[in-house]
């Protein structure tokens, strides 16, 4: 009973061990992605990013938590530099059946895509 | 809904007729009264050197006929003589002519006043002799050619007759002043009372009057004051006929759009179930729903105008976090914006601002001028943060500006609603009285190059 309320808990915290939208897929235990099953390779600001759009899956991640995410200490991401960054990722989870929805002037969040 | 509050128990307040009076009469009795006091110390003054003269003339006549004889100076008048020189009415009067050492000559030995001063020949003064207090004048007489040795003159006269004088003096100067003050109090009596009069009438005719009549009252143009009131009361009236005519109207427009998407209801309603398809069952159902959808924002939105006429007393104000308000506001209404196909997004929500305002109250102007733009906007929305001002930006046909104010003080829909046929011009009226509670500036401005601008600036204080 105990695990079970336990598992609720992380499912809404969104720390699930393994989360799952449309065909991707995150391992955290194992700290990996995967697109039907074939692992996905992502550099480590890309991985960074696309975790926090995962949890949970759904979750407006907002333009300043992702530029502050990206940027070094005294320069924070433009907005075109982060609609830029965002593109690029959204290229690679194509037909994943998840997308990367811009929300404007707000941020951006992770949505089933048909 | 509020209790009934009991009106707090007051005083009867002093009457207005009463103070002014006291305030007027009061005064200038005690003015009359000093001026009465002055003049009658004035004329004690003149009529005392008036008896003292004639008191000292008394002296005079007596030293003319005092001269020298055989046994030195002496007086050559019998005593019955004396009694006719010195005769008074009302007073009783004493002489004594001595030497200057005050051995006697004639007269009273034993009276005695005091001398005169260095290089005066006459002194008046005042003295006790014989049980009385008298007023006494001593006149001193030097050495004269045929009298050999000066010699002294003491005339005293009891005061009676000077107190009758006083007294009279007293009573005709005082009597009539009284007399006068006690006809202007009667005089001003009934002038403040026949001015005040129409307060009175006023009053009554107040107090009489249906609580369903709000015609003017007239009142008396007695008093330039009294007008101004009446002018008051009539301003009042005349915004409560104004204020009731427009919930009247109010109230039938709510009957009126709530009977459309009510008889819309029965009319679907009654169609299907002269159907037998389920089919059509399933659309007359959804109609349904949709028109019942429809009814009950409105109802929505009437009950927030009533709480927020209701909130107007005690609103509570606390910090509201504008941009984290915004942002939450347009995630809600994502889905219906998608559904819509209208690109639903904000901009400078990056810095944050916090005023103080009511939580509530601004996410429900947010979520009206969201729905609105929805509504009759065009395919962009935009919720703006700038400074102490948020906006909501929509690229639709926007509002002339005829309609614009139209559309704030009255419930009304303008001729793109009624063509829509969705939804009441409600909102921006319940926008208005939001922002109006907050203390808020609301604006309506034409959005660049087309749609509608709606702007809430929150003053300094908040």
């Amino acid at each position: 009973m105990e695990a079970r309320l336990r598992a609720l808990v992380r499912r809404a915290k969104g720390t699930e061990d393994i989360v799952v939208l449309g065909q991707l897929k995150l391992d955290r235990k194992a700290r990996r992605f995967a697109v039907a099953n074939a692992p996905l390779d992502l550099p480590a600001r890309e991985f960074e990013v696309l975790w926090e759009l995962m949890s949970p899956p759904g979750r407006t991640v907002s333009k300043r938590a992702l530029s502050d995410k990206l940027s070094g200490f005294d320069e924070s991401l433009g907005d075109n530099a982060l609609e830029a960054f965002i593109s690029r990722l959204r290229k690679k989870l194509l037909g994943s059946g998840a997308g990367i929805r811009t929300l404007r002037g707000i941020g951006y969040l992770l949505e089933a895509e048909v | 809904m509020s209790e009934a509050t009991t009106p707090p128990v007051t005083r009867t307040a002093p009457s207005l007729t009463r103070r002014v009076l006291r305030n007027v009469l009061v005064p200038l009795a005690l003015t009359w009264m000093a001026g009465a006091v002055i003049a009658l110390v004035i004329a004690n003054y003149f009529s005392e050197q008036a008896f003292d003269r004639g008191m000292l003339d008394d002296a005079y006549a007596l030293s003319a006929n005092v001269q020298a004889g055989e046994r030195g100076i002496e007086l050559l008048l019998t005593p019955r003589e004396v009694a006719t020189v010195l005769f008074d009415q009302t007073d009783k009067v004493y002489f004594s002519v001595q030497r200057l050492d005050g051995t006697l000559i004639s007269g009273r030995g034993d009276l005695k006043a005091p001398l005169p001063d260095e290089g005066s020949r006459y002194r008046f003064s005042d003295i006790d002799y014989d049980g009385n207090v008298l007023r006494a004048v001593v006149l001193d007489h030097d050495a004269e050619p045929g009298l050999h040795m000066p010699y002294r003159v003491i005339v005293a006269q009891t005061t009676l007759s000077r107190a009758a004088l006083v007294q009279r003096l007293l009573f005709y100067a005082m009597a009539p002043q009284v007399l006068l003050l006690v006809l202007l109090a009667v005089w001003l009596w009934h002038g403040i009372r026949r001015d005040l009069r129409p307060l009175g009438e006023l009053q009554r005719a107040l107090d009489t009057r249906d609580v369903r009549d709000l015609s003017p009252v007239a009142v008396a143009q007695t008093s330039k004051e009294l007008q101004r009131l009446g002018d008051a009361v009539n301003a009042l009236f005349d915004r409560l006929r104004y204020s009731v005519r427009a919930q009247r109207e109010f109230v039938g427009n709510v009957a009126h759009e709530l009977r459309t998407p009510l008889a819309g209801i029965r009319a679907l309603a009654e169609y299907g179930l002269a159907q037998h398809d389920t089919e059509v069952w399933r659309e007359q159902l959804t109609r349904v729903s949709e028109r019942q959808a429809r009814a009950s924002h409105l109802i929505d939105q009437l009950l927030a105008l009533a709480l927020a006429d209701e909130a107007r007393t005690d609103l509570q104000r606390t910090p509201v976090s504008l941009d984290m308000l915004a942002e939450q506001t347009v995630l809600r209404h994502l889905a219906r914006a998608d559904a819509r196909g209208v690109d639903l997004g904000a901009r400078g929500l990056d810095d944050g601002v916090t005023v103080l305002a009511n939580e509530a109250l601004v996410e429900g102007i947010l979520d009206n001028l969201i729905d609105n733009a929805l509504r009759y906007g065009g395919r962009t929305i935009t919720v703006e943060l700038a400074g102490r001002t948020l906006s909501v930006i929509d690229d639709g046909p926007g509002i002339p500006l005829e309609a614009q104010r139209d559309l704030m003080q009255r419930w009304a829909q303008g001729p793109a609603g009624q063509k829509l046929g969705q939804g009441a011009g409600l909102g921006l009226s319940i926008v208005a009285r939001y922002a109006e509670l907050l203390g808020a500036e609301l604006r309506l401005d034409a959005a660049e190059p087309n749609g509608l601008r709606v702007s809430v600036t929150f003053g300094d204080d908040a």
